[in-house]
């Protein structure tokens, strides 16, 4: 498969899935774009790999938890407030997951990494700390940070329901 | 209640947001092109060079050639030698922790030497040290120009420059009388108290270098803009691959690069439309398109040359007549 054809037929995919990890489509569009530039010259070591897709990933996740995208990253969290979920006339799931959405897109990176290749990709911990070459116990820990974050919006939810 | 299948759901919508792929795809084709002339660029215009007296040059030209692995390789090499010998005069004895060479850059005018840089860098931080050693007027416009400071290099005035113009980089210059000018640049972290205290050590350290090296590539034929123009050479690596990379400017901009080493394909592979070529003992592609030649010879050595894409039958005359010398000597990769 040349390189042309595999963003001919991956491209989509890769988009969604960086968007899932960046937390934020226009980050994703800059990722994608870089690590394909990237990827290109080396093409013909990454198509002999069993899944090249494993590599763009990866090459993915490292340039999000780039130091050079981690200071934008910070940047874009202290600027971006917490929405309040608006439950007026609203699905009380779709409320959730905007609720969810929020804070997912203001984690720190490592975090939102993690659990997006933890329930989006449906990855075990110990291949993601593969992934991020980082310990199963820190894969763990990043994730226990980011669902208390997440639990903080459950326990949200039935203060603004009861109003 | 904030289960898994609730956070998949968030994150399924998230990745709905995905932007759209058709417009990505028409973007990549003409960036991935630009990215690839100004990496070449980049890459090989006399980096090394440059490199000790733009700090920003340096900052660019390592972030994009340096290998992945944070430790210097074991390059295999060659014998070394070559048609003109260079002495290498001066060293530096102190170093930052885990500093070692990874590229020497010359100037080649006629049969002379006039100028050699030497980098020394260190495993994961974008930072790089130099010593340049000599002047030449095709340099002198790249001198550096910023808040200046007189300083004591063991009993001679020197010039420290803090350049902040693009990224932060400081340089110390003097000349001992009956020897050459030197400058140390300096593009580490740490902010602009380190560096100088860096650069000024650096400087202080350095000490005449009894050793020699060799200028190996040789070029035959030249078109008549760039027949006299002086040339540049860089020694480095990629990977565990040696590089080197010729670099000849003419007075319009007009460029020739000849990069070469064992992994040169890997580094320049090209996805355009290429037709077969044989030039001599070389054999490999011609991109028309881009002016470009990639080529092969038996003992394993790759070259990638570019000129311009109307000057194809310019570049086949000056492969003709190229001779690429003897491999390089990289045994001094990651020495102090």
């Amino acid at each position: 498969m040349t390189f042309e054809e595999y963003v001919a037929a991956r491209l989509p995919a890769l988009l969604r899935q960086a968007t899932a990890l960046a937390g934020d489509p226009h980050v994703a569009e800059d990722v994608v774009q870089d690590v394909l530039i990237k990827a290109q010259p080396r093409w013909s070591r990454i198509r002999e790999y069993d899944i090249p897709d494993a590599y763009l990933r990866k090459m993915i996740v490292n340039e999000l938890l780039s130091a050079r995208r981690r200071v934008a990253a910070a940047l874009r969290r202290e600027r971006v407030q917490y929405a309040a979920p608006q439950p007026d006339g609203a699905d009380e799931v779709v409320v959730r997951r905007e609720a969810l959405l929020q804070v997912i897109r203001t984690l720190p990176a490592r975090q939102r990494v993690v659990i997006a290749l933890r329930y989006f990709e449906d990855m075990a911990d110990a291949d993601i700390a593969g992934v991020l070459g980082c310990t199963e116990g820190t894969v763990r820990s990043q994730a226990s940070r980011a669902l208390a974050k997440l639990r903080e919006v459950a326990a949200l939810q039935p203060v603004l329901e009861e109003e | 209640m904030i289960d898994a299948e609730a956070i998949r759901d968030a994150f399924a919508a998230l990745a709905d947001e995905a932007p759209d792929a058709d417009r990505i795809r028409a973007a990549l084709a003409g960036r991935t092109r630009r990215h690839r002339q100004r990496r070449l660029v980049l890459r090989l215009a006399g980096a090394g060079t440059l490199a000790a007296t733009t700090g920003v040059a340096a900052a660019g030209v390592w972030r994009l050639t340096r290998p992945s692995d944070p430790d210097f390789p074991a390059v295999d090499g060659g014998p070394g030698g070559g048609w003109l010998e260079v002495p290498l005069r001066f060293r530096p004895t102190w170093l930052p922790h885990r500093y070692g060479e990874a590229a020497r850059s010359f100037i080649v005018d006629g049969g002379q030497v006039p100028v050699l840089s030497r980098e020394y860098q260190k495993g994961s931080a974008e930072e790089v040290i130099s010593l340049l050693i000599g002047q030449h007027e095709s340099i002198e416009a790249d001198r550096p120009n910023g808040e200046t400071s007189i300083v004591d290099i063991n009993g001679s005035p020197g010039r420290l420059v803090r350049v902040t113009d693009i990224g932060l980089a400081t340089h110390v210059s003097w000349q001992r009388p009956g020897e050459p000018p030197l400058i140390v640049s300096v593009l580490t972290a740490g902010g602009a108290d380190v560096q100088r205290d860096v650069a000024l050590r650096v400087a202080r350290s350095v000490r005449p270098d009894p050793g020699l090296t060799w200028v190996g590539p040789r070029l035959g034929w030249r078109p008549p803009d760039l027949a006299t123009a002086p040339w540049r050479l860089r020694q480095g690596f990629y990977g565990a691959d040696w590089t080197q990379d010729v670099t000849v400017d003419g007075a319009d901009g007009r460029q020739l690069i000849i990069g070469m080493g064992p992994g040169v394909s890997q580094r320049f592979e090209t996805t355009f439309a290429s037709e077969p070529i044989r030039i001599r003992e070389w054999s490999g592609l011609l991109i028309r398109e881009n002016g470009q030649l990639f080529l092969s010879q038996p003992d394993g050595v790759e070259a990638f040359v570019q000129l311009d894409s109307e000057s194809v039958d310019e570049m086949v005359q000056i492969m003709e007549a190229f001779d690429s010398g003897p491999w390089p000597d990289m045994s001094w990769v990651g020495g102090r």
